[in-house]
């Protein structure tokens, strides 16, 4: 199993975004698919979820509504609105840019 | 601004904190359930899970303050985003930002320095420990002494006696002082100080118990003992106040123990009182306290302590614990009768008996202190404060109309907003942050400008008093009221503005042109209401000046019998330099003589008053006259010396005036006034008839030499009133202080100096207690009806001035608005004074309506302030007529550059344009 990573900063809203364009999930459920994704590189706890999740929600881009479990639990699902959906894409195209850009940075460096 | 946004911040978590905070607790719990739960399934017992989950994780409450960080984070982001898009809008139309700041700056301003000068005279409790269990024996708003005198009914003042007999039995209070109710103006020289050093004071005479009922402490030393007042003269010890500790002795804490000279006696400073009380009566600071039985030499000349009737102390008590005020009233009142009965057994007659045990006192409540100030001042401000009410409306009234004006200047740019998506909630709360950077602005203005305010306020005033020190605090009150009046000013111009801004129909109002018709028939109708209630406004403020000024000019204008612009006034202390009995009357006639010699005088005389300054009345016997009812046998008197009638200039009708060799043999002579002959002799010749001043204790008789006409000697609306003027060589009772009247040549003001240099040479012991012309002496006794004239008009003319502006304004509005109809018009031949009568035509209108609505308020105003006019009917036609054309005027003024405007539109631009 990998060692977990430092978020880069930014790097959370992204995922987040990109995890509830599939489906609408709540805390634990994110938090799982982030680890399940990242193949347990990113490991992210409710301290650092729920702050950025209402940052999200403050912003318009998600939107909690309570929903029940399987187990008959009770828990807040998260889901992406309209305006998440053009921030993502805008976030997306932001981030193929720093990347493509820092790789070349970093290949010229070699 | 980190203020404005705490504001903001606080007031979302009013709007929706609660629920939120609920919310985020629920769902912080359902996660570490799962969590937990997701453990237990691993084999974990429910214990462990719950361990593991928190030691994993964070604990839910770090958590949900993590959240609440991130959230406050992002309102004040939005916030100061909103602040600083406000800011760059109001910076990019600076025109219009100046214009409303600073007319809610002076708005806010005024309202601020009134309420100021409000709280500190009327509202504000007195620096001691719990002010609200004070109460007041005598009426808190008299001042100075009343000797010999007799107060029937309910008593404002009491005597020293009096308040003994009450200390002596009280049964009510937990305590109780007294204390002289004014402060005297004295010299003060400290300990080793030489004649030049003498410092003036103002000191004040209070009761043993005077610091520990009130419950001041000291910051150094010591303060009064109640056996401090038990033995007159036994005590000579003061407390410095300790602003006068640090203005004139520099703080220097050595000061305790070293001693002053004050009047006829040494005292010795045992302790400094703590900073911020100045004593209990409002208006009037203290500078030193003495104790109250060392009278005699703190003040010396007559004696206060002694006589049951000389009245001029302040008494309070403090209620002890579950005492009412009215149990306390009905027991403090038996004790007083107890007194009255022993006291009024040696009074001569059964009438005076009775009065005397009808006397009662009324407990007020003395949370804030006596204060002369406040009965004089108390209506004149709460007058002064709907006046500056009324400029703040409209002031807000023209700011609405500006803000009214923008948003719809602005309705493009706010449709395309609303059209690509903007919240109308996020575009309202924008222009309200703007209205509220505005107002926030000028409430900062208008609290610096309320200094200088009431600065001004107080100088204005204090020109009427001789011991004016007036605190004027800026504390909580003051803050709360400022804040509460710049948020309802916001509220009132903001609000309306904002939602009418949003509230478009974007398509119309995206299809429509940029100029031309952009903006609804309802914007405009607006605008009018709102200048329509500014002109009712200021015709009230117009018509309230305008009754005042009249009132004022009435009372200036009154013929007062004898002519006052040559007399000057001086008013001497002989007592104070030792003279008394016959030496005092040697004095008067030297002081005469030296008076006469200066240059440019060309008579002097005197009297025990001079002229409007106190006045003295009594009951009298009247030999041979038909009246006998003996409630109508009473007259004013004054004590005059030589020549007064050929000094003031009064007409001698019959006989002769009091002469020198009056003076000079104590002859008990008098003149009598006109009303006198004619209430007492109903015409008869009185001259050789004699007059008996009637006082409880002492009578004296005068023969009558003489008749003059009637003449207004103390107030200007005095009425005609029966006067007997008696040989000052022959005193009533005792003459406290002497005022010599002189006629000049000249302007009375050149001989000052004179004067001054010529006493100064007879006797430089001799005290000049003041020095006036009686010009002067009529603006002292009329400051109040000055200064509410004076203010009056200023904000009359302010008010005048904002609805001018607001007409203005809405007048050229419509008219750019209009300027193709007027285009149309003018090509159809219409010539321009057409089209400038028309749109004079519409301004008048609105002024018109505006004076109908105002018209039936300003009636009320006039009936409600018409107790304080004089000489005028309660609906005065000249005053209204006035204000009428002053309104009207105005108004074609701010009507006419619109007019003129529109009717030099070229028609064929008008139309191209479009």
């Amino acid at each position: 199993m990998p060692t977990p990573a430092d978020l880069l900063p930014g790097t959370l809203d992204l995922l987040i975004l990109r995890i509830l364009e599939l489906q609408p999930l709540h805390g634990v459920g994110i938090a799982d698919r982030i680890d399940q994704v990242t193949h347990g590189v990113f490991v992210v706890g409710p301290g650092s979820l729920f702050p950025c999740l209402h940052r999200l929600a403050e912003k318009g881009w998600v939107e909690g509504e309570w929903g029940e479990l399987e187990s008959g639990r009770r828990a807040k699902f998260y889901a992406l609105t309209g305006p998440g959906r053009s921030q993502l894409a805008k976030e997306k195209r932001n981030w193929q840019k720093v990347l493509t850009a820092m790789n070349q940075v970093l290949a010229d460096g070699r | 601004m980190p203020w404005t946004t705490r504001i903001a911040n606080t007031c979302r978590r009013w709007l929706h904190g609660e629920r939120t905070e609920r919310e985020l607790d629920a769902e912080v719990q359902s996660y570490f359930a799962i969590v937990t739960e997701r453990l237990m399934a691993g084999g974990l017992s429910r214990e462990e899970a719950m361990r593991s989950a928190r030691l994993e994780l964070e604990g839910p409450e770090q958590v949900k303050e993590k959240v609440r960080q991130a959230r406050m984070g992002f309102t004040i982001e939005t916030a100061a985003r909103d602040i600083r898009y406000a800011w760059r809008t109001l910076r990019g139309n600076s025109g219009f930002t100046a214009v409303a700041v600073l007319t809610l700056g002076l708005g806010i301003g005024a309202n601020c320095a009134i309420f100021s000068l409000i709280n500190a005279v009327m509202l504000r409790a007195l620096p001691v420990e719990h002010p609200e269990e004070l109460v007041l024996l005598t009426d808190p708003s008299e001042s100075g002494v009343a000797m010999e005198t007799t107060e029937h009914g309910i008593r404002r003042n009491l005597s020293y006696r009096e308040f003994q007999e009450l200390r002596l039995h009280n049964t009510v209070f937990s305590g109780l002082l007294a204390a002289q109710n004014d402060v005297s103006d004295v010299d003060v020289l400290p300990e080793g100080g030489s004649d030049s050093q003498t410092l003036r004071a103002h000191v004040q005479l209070v009761s043993g118990e005077f610091f520990h009922v009130l419950g001041v402490k000291p910051i150094i030393g010591r303060l009064f003992t109640p056996e401090e007042d038990r033995v007159p003269g036994a005590n000579p010890v003061a407390v410095i106040s300790y602003g006068y500790w640090q203005q004139m002795f520099a703080g220097n804490p050595s000061i305790v123990g070293t001693t002053v000279r004050v009047g006829g006696g040494v005292f010795r400073i045992v302790g400094v009182a703590p900073p911020g009380f100045k004593g209990i009566l409002v208006g009037s600071d203290a500078d030193f306290w003495f104790p109250i039985t060392m009278q005699q030499q703190v003040l010396p000349g007559r004696n206060y302590l002694e006589p049951i009737d000389t009245l001029w102390l302040q008494v309070m008590g403090r209620l002890g614990p579950g005492m009412s005020l009215k149990r306390a009233e009905a027991g403090i009142n038996v004790t007083f009768q107890q007194a009255l009965r022993v006291w009024s057994a040696a009074l001569p007659t059964e009438r005076q008996r009775r009065l005397m045990r009808e006397e009662r006192i009324q407990l007020r409540p003395g949370n804030h202190g006596p204060s002369a100030l406040r009965g004089e001042f108390a209506d004149p401000l709460v007058l002064m404060m709907g006046a500056v009410g009324a400029v703040l409306l409209i002031a807000c009234a023209n700011i609405a109309n500006l803000m009214l004006a923008r948003a719809t200047a602005r309705q493009r740019e706010i449709g395309i907003r609303l059209a690509l998506g903007a919240a109308r909630g996020r575009l309202i709360r924008q222009l309200l942050t703007e209205s509220f950077l505005v107002a926030a602005l000028g409430g900062t203005l208008g609290i610096l400008l309320s200094i200088a305010g009431t600065h001004l306020l107080l100088a204005l005033v204090s020109t009427g008093f001789d011991n004016l020190g007036l605190d004027v605090p800026r504390d909580s009150h003051v803050l709360v009221f400022t804040v509460a009046i710049s948020l309802v000013t916001l509220l009132l111009f903001g609000l309306a503005p904002a939602i009418r801004g949003t509230r478009l129909d974007i398509n119309r109002t995206l299809a429509a042109n940029t100029r031309g018709t952009i903006g609804s028939r309802t914007d405009v109708r607006s605008g009018r209401l709102l200048v329509i209630a500014q002109v009712a406004l200021s015709l009230v403020l117009v018509v309230g000046a305008a009754l005042f000024v009249r009132s004022l000019s009435n009372l200036l204008a009154q013929a007062l019998g004898y002519d006052r612009d040559h007399l000057l006034m001086v008013k001497l202390d002989p007592a104070a330099a030792g003279y008394k009995g016959p030496a005092a009357i040697a004095l008067y006639e030297r002081v005469r003589e030296q008076l006469g010699g200066v240059p440019g005088v060309n008579s002097v005389t005197l009297s025990n008053t001079g002229l409007f300054d106190g006045d003295s009345g009594d009951h009298v016997s009247v030999e041979g006259s038909p009246v006998n009812d003996p409630e109508q046998l009473d007259s004013q008197w004054t004590e005059i010396g030589a020549d007064y009638f050929r000094t003031l200039g009064i007409p001698l009708l019959r006989g002769r005036e009091v002469n020198p060799s009056d003076m000079a043999q104590g002859a008990q002579v008098c003149v009598v006034n006109e009303s006198f002959l004619h209430k007492f002799f109903a015409g008869m010749d009185a001259i050789g008839r004699h007059v008996t001043d009637m006082y409880p204790t002492t009578r004296e008789t005068f023969e009558i030499v003489g008749v003059v006409a009637d003449s207004k000697e103390h107030r200007p609306n005095e009425k005609r009133y029966p006067r007997f003027y008696s040989n000052i060589a022959h005193p009533i009772g005792t003459v406290k202080s002497v005022t010599y009247l002189l006629d000049t040549a000249r302007n009375p003001a050149t001989v000052v100096s004179a004067v001054r240099e010529s006493l100064r040479k007879l006797d430089r012991n001799l005290t000049i207690l003041s020095l006036r012309t009686v010009n002067q002496q009529i603006d002292r006794r009329l400051i109040t009806q000055r200064v509410v004239a004076d203010l009056g008009g200023f904000f009359a003319f302010v008010a005048l001035f904002m609805a001018a502006i607001g007409l203005y304004g809405v007048m050229s509005y419509s008219m750019t608005r209009r300027t193709n109809e007027i285009g149309i018009r003018m090509a159809l031949g219409a010539s321009g004074r057409g089209v400038r009568r028309m749109v004079l035509g519409e301004t008048l209108w609105m002024v018109a309506i505006g004076i109908a609505a105002g018209l039936p308020c300003a009636f009320a105003v006039a009936r409600l302030i018409s107790s304080r006019l004089y000489g005028l009917a309660t609906i005065d036609p000249l005053s209204i007529t006035a204000a009428i054309s002053v309104v009207l005027i105005s108004g074609v003024l701010a009507g006419y550059v619109p007019a003129y405007r529109a009717s030099r539109i070229d028609p064929m631009l008008s139309l191209r344009h479009d």
